[in-house]
């Protein structure tokens, strides 16, 4: 596939660490914030939530005179849907033990995780799915993560990766059949 | 799986998914031959990959600011939500700015849909109306992520009513100052002006069905504009995924489009999805919570709302009621249109009596037995809430409402002027306006359509000469063209006797007229405390004489029932019978009549004082035809007519049976049809609201002593398509 960049990679070093829990805690906070304005069912608009986090730590970052933790917006698209993964995998697991967050927060959450199961069945299995195909191939399940997770268009998933927006569909046609292979066709 | 394999793997699935689906099979077979685990593989992920929403929930439109769509170039983002993005855009050729909304493109399913979507929104386009955000145009725009259906309408500055809420909750916000009575009014007065909006719509045949805070957006200046017209059900299409959850709110659904029935959804809809937007508005919290999308649903149709006083105590009493009428559970209960809705709500602002009542404990106490049956039935409607909404969206057709067309003509002759043309709804049992009537056009006008439900369409001259038109208008019924006698004095065969029932009308909830529609048995909830407008009624049950003669002046056919040479023989002085409603209806008209109301006969009946009987409340003191019956058994139309001429006796005899007023026979002798509808009483439950019947009142010769006493009544199946032998009528007319 020549039309492909050299593929990039977004390690977890430590200053990333870092960067995630800022842009987790951020989204966390978001996310609670606007579901609980939301009535129960209500989607998760993941596009709108990512996009505010950016420009609100952006802007914090812009004021304290500090240049922008991540490369590029991209970095931080891929940095943000994994956090969004975390936040509803996390609830969703805590929903299953007797850890409960707090009732705003709960209800919130518990209506978001209940979104993205209506398009991809249990979130802890899809969690684990997307384990097994990183394995495989990582750039596709950090595909799956952004567009499915982030709300990322295409085309912003497809550079946030390195990629052709041609390659990016590609990927993920053949993503979905496979995750939805491993799930028993939900 | 080895790196390797995988690449290989998707190298084949990648070249495979180009091929048509039967040629698949055979490229793979050629191409690994000698890999059976990588064919086997590839096969697989190919019975996998379809298209559908799954993993697709998140992937809306891509932000797309700068980019050009048609003749409009986006500018910013200015909010989203599950049904597209808003952008402020720059419409090129007219170098104006606009707002402009992208559906995300995986609801751009099929065909048929964007086609529906598109007749929809042009639907939405066609209403000009200050209260409605305009819809300019509605295009596509293709590109390499797909095509996208976007509409443009009015940049309206402002927010909408769901950030007024939150900001109310913050002490903020642009209505009144801090909650009290100022915020009552600028509540009330913002509510009042989208239910004008939503008048406008539905006369126009246009029905929102998405009515919620976020659809209406408040001006700087406080005037509500609503926005979305007639999309919300197509951007909701391809949103529903068959689990338990609706994409959207639901808080705001209308029990029967929870319930999803058929053809049940009309302008009535809006009302009550307005209504529950004043709930929020006053109490700043939703009538109905869940934790789910499936609980609030089922909410909505089993349980009342928090009652407004225990929520929000310092609402005033009238907005209260008004919210509660708007939000009744039977779309008959409520306002009958978005209309009358403004209109009470304007009432409260003039400080002047509104026309909303609380229901009555009697009737609170109907509603809780037949809510009984309705949980169980709530109960298993819940496991198939989603497949019904999913039936709901596809039911919901554009509103079809019968148009009406009339023509006025003078009765003796004579050139005529123009004839205005008013319209009101009435209570379909008592007969009541719900409303204030309003001016729906001129003869010479392209028609009107009034809405569903029964409607007194009243046709005036310029001299003042008028007639009214009781018509039961209903879903997808037939257009009606409607024609007018004006006559300018009573028809000389009418005899009549004036009412003008005390207290007038509004004047005192308390002490209306007492009515009950059920016969002897007297089931107390049944009886209830009604307003009844000044009308006249015919001291005679029309005879077959008077028939006869309007057959022959008008030239209307010969009665159905009529099929037998035998009625033929029947004297004049007899009480006309086995006529339809239909036929009875149409005699009244050509003398500028109409059909009384079931509570007319009865106030008439009974008088103020309430009497069992027409003549008083001593069974002993008067009598009616309700004794001696004989019959002539067999059951052909001779053998009923024998019957008939046995026991019937001439319209104007009796008099020791009158009412004090004069009239005859109101008890006994023939029943009479009525324009009063009713649902029958074994299915009184909401469930079954649309299901109605004419009442026809009066008792008859065939009852016998255990019908008589009033009221005596009978249910006639709806449009009465056969006459009976024991059915007559006689006609009444409104008074001023």
């Amino acid at each position: 596939m020549q039309d492909e960049q050299p593929e990039t990679t977004h390690e977890p070093d430590l200053a990333s660490e870092e960067l995630f829990a800022s842009v987790y805690d951020e989204l966390h906070g978001l996310a609670r914030r606007q579901m609980s304005r939301q009535s129960a069912g209500h989607t998760l608009q993941a596009t709108a939530l990512v996009n505010e986090v950016y420009l609100k730590l952006s802007s914090r970052m812009k004021l304290a005179g500090e240049a922008a933790a991540w490369d590029s917006r991209e970095h931080f698209l891929g940095l943000a849907s994994r956090a969004m993964r975390s936040i509803l995998v996390d609830h969703a697991r805590k929903k299953g033990s007797q850890k409960r967050n707090a009732e705003g927060e709960r209800v919130a959450l518990d209506s978001a995780v209940n979104v993205v199961e209506a398009s991809a069945g249990d979130i802890l299995a899809l969690d684990d799915a997307l384990e097994l195909l990183a394995k495989t191939d990582r750039r596709m399940a950090s595909l799956v993560e952004l567009c499915f997770f982030g709300g990322c268009s295409m085309e912003d998933a497809a550079k946030s990766l390195g990629m052709s927006t041609r390659t990016a569909q590609r990927e993920w046609r053949l993503a979905k059949a496979k995750l939805r292979k491993e799930l028993g066709d939900v | 799986m080895s790196p390797d394999r995988w690449t290989r793997v998707k190298q084949l699935f990648d070249q495979a998914v180009e091929l048509p689906d039967g040629e698949r099979q055979a490229f793979l077979e050629g191409e690994c031959a000698a890999e059976p685990e990588v064919l086997a593989e590839v096969l697989e992920l190919l019975a996998s990959d379809r298209e559908d929403d799954f993993l697709e929930h998140a992937k809306v439109a891509p932000s797309a600011v700068g980019q050009l769509f048609g003749d409009y170039r986006l500018l910013e983002e200015l909010g989203s939500g599950g049904t597209g993005i808003v952008y402020r855009a720059l419409q090129v050729s007219l170098d104006r700015e606009v707002a402009i909304k992208v559906m995300p493109h995986h609801f751009a399913l099929s065909e048929q849909r964007v086609k529906r979507f598109v007749r929809e929104a042009k639907a939405a386009a066609g209403l000009r109306h200050t209260g409605i955000v305009q819809v300019f145009e509605v295009g596509s725009h293709e590109d390499s992520t797909g095509s996208h259906h976007y509409f443009s309408m009015e940049l309206v500055p402002g927010h909408d009513l769901a950030r007024e809420i939150e900001l109310q909750l913050a002490g903020g916000g642009i209505l009144g100052g801090g909650r009290g009575e100022l915020y009552f009014r600028a509540v009330a007065a913002v509510v009042m002006s989208c239910a004008e909006s939503l008048a406008h719509a539905h006369d126009a045949g246009v029905v929102h069905r998405d009515i919620k805070p976020n659809n209406i957006i408040l001006e700087p200046d406080a005037r509500p504009r609503i926005v979305d017209f007639g999309l919300a059900k197509d951007e909701r299409l391809g949103s529903i995924t068959i689990t338990d959850k609706v994409e959207g709110t639901p808080h705001y659904m209308s029990p029967e489009q929870a319930r999803a029935v058929k053809g049940k959804v009309d302008a009535r809809t809006d009302v009550y999805s307005l209504g529950v937007v004043l709930y929020e508005l006053l109490a700043f919290t939703k009538p109905f919570s869940g934790r789910t999308s499936k609980e609030v649903i089922d909410k909505i149709i089993v349980r009342d709302p928090k009652p407004l006083a225990k929520v929000a105590g310092d609402v005033p009493r009238d907005l209260r009621v008004i919210c509660g009428k708007a939000m009744e559970k039977r779309a008959s209960d409520r306002y009958a249109s978005a209309a009358e809705f403004a209109a009470d709500l304007g009432r409260y602002l003039r400080k002047e009596p509104i026309l909303a009542r609380r229901p009555s404990p009697l009737r609170l106490l109907a509603r809780k037995a037949g809510r009984n049956r309705a949980v169980t039935a709530g109960v298993t409607a819940g496991a198939a809430t989603v497949l019904a909404v999913l039936a709901f969206q596809s039911y919901q057709e554009r509103m079809s409402l019968p148009l009406v067309r009339l023509t006025a003509e003078l009765a003796e002759g004579g050139a005529l002027g123009s004839v205005r043309i008013s319209v009101v709804q009435l209570d379909e049992y008592t007969g009541e306006p719900l409303g204030e009537s309003r001016e729906v056009g001129a003869t010479a006008g392209d028609g009107f359509r009034p809405g569903t439900g029964t409607w007194r369409i009243r046709a005036e001259s310029d001299e003042g000469i008028r007639q009214d038109l009781i018509r039961n208008i209903r879903w997808e019924g037939p257009d009606l063209e409607l024609g007018v006698r004006l006559w300018t004095g009573l028809p000389e065969q009418h005899e009549m006797v004036e009412f003008r029932p005390e207290p007038a009308p509004w004047e005192n909830e308390q002490e209306g007229i007492l009515v009950g529609y059920t016969n002897a048995a007297g089931d107390p909830d049944r009886e209830r405390v009604i307003h009844l407008a000044p009308f006249a009624l015919d001291v005679h049950e029309v005879s077959f004489g008077q028939y006869r003669r309007y057959l022959k002046e008008s030239g209307a056919p010969r009665p159905a029932g009529w099929s037998s040479e035998v009625v033929d023989s029947i004297p004049d002085e007899l009480p006309v019978m086995l006529v339809t409603l239909k036929e009875a209806r149409a005699y009244a008209e050509w003398y500028g009549l109409r059909l009384p109301f079931s509570t007319e006969l009865e106030y008439a009946g009974r008088g103020p004082s309430f009497a069992r009987y027409p003549w008083g409340p001593d069974p002993e003191g008067g009598s009616a035809n309700i004794e001696g019956y004989e019959s002539v058994p067999g059951l052909d139309l001779a053998d009923k007519v024998a019957t008939y001429l046995l026991n019937v006796e001439p319209v104007d005899s009796r008099p020791e049976g009158d009412t004090p007023t004069g009239l005859h026979h109101m008890l006994g002798n023939v029943a009479e049809l009525t324009e009063s509808l009713v649902a029958p009483p074994d299915l009184m439950d909401w469930q079954s609201a649309e299901v109605k019947y004419s009442v026809v009142a009066g008792g008859t010769y065939t009852h016998g002593r255990r019908g008589g006493i009033l009221p005596s009544m009978e249910i006639l199946d709806f449009g009465g398509t056969l006459g009976s032998v024991s059915f007559g009528f006689r006609c009444a007319r409104s008074l001023e």
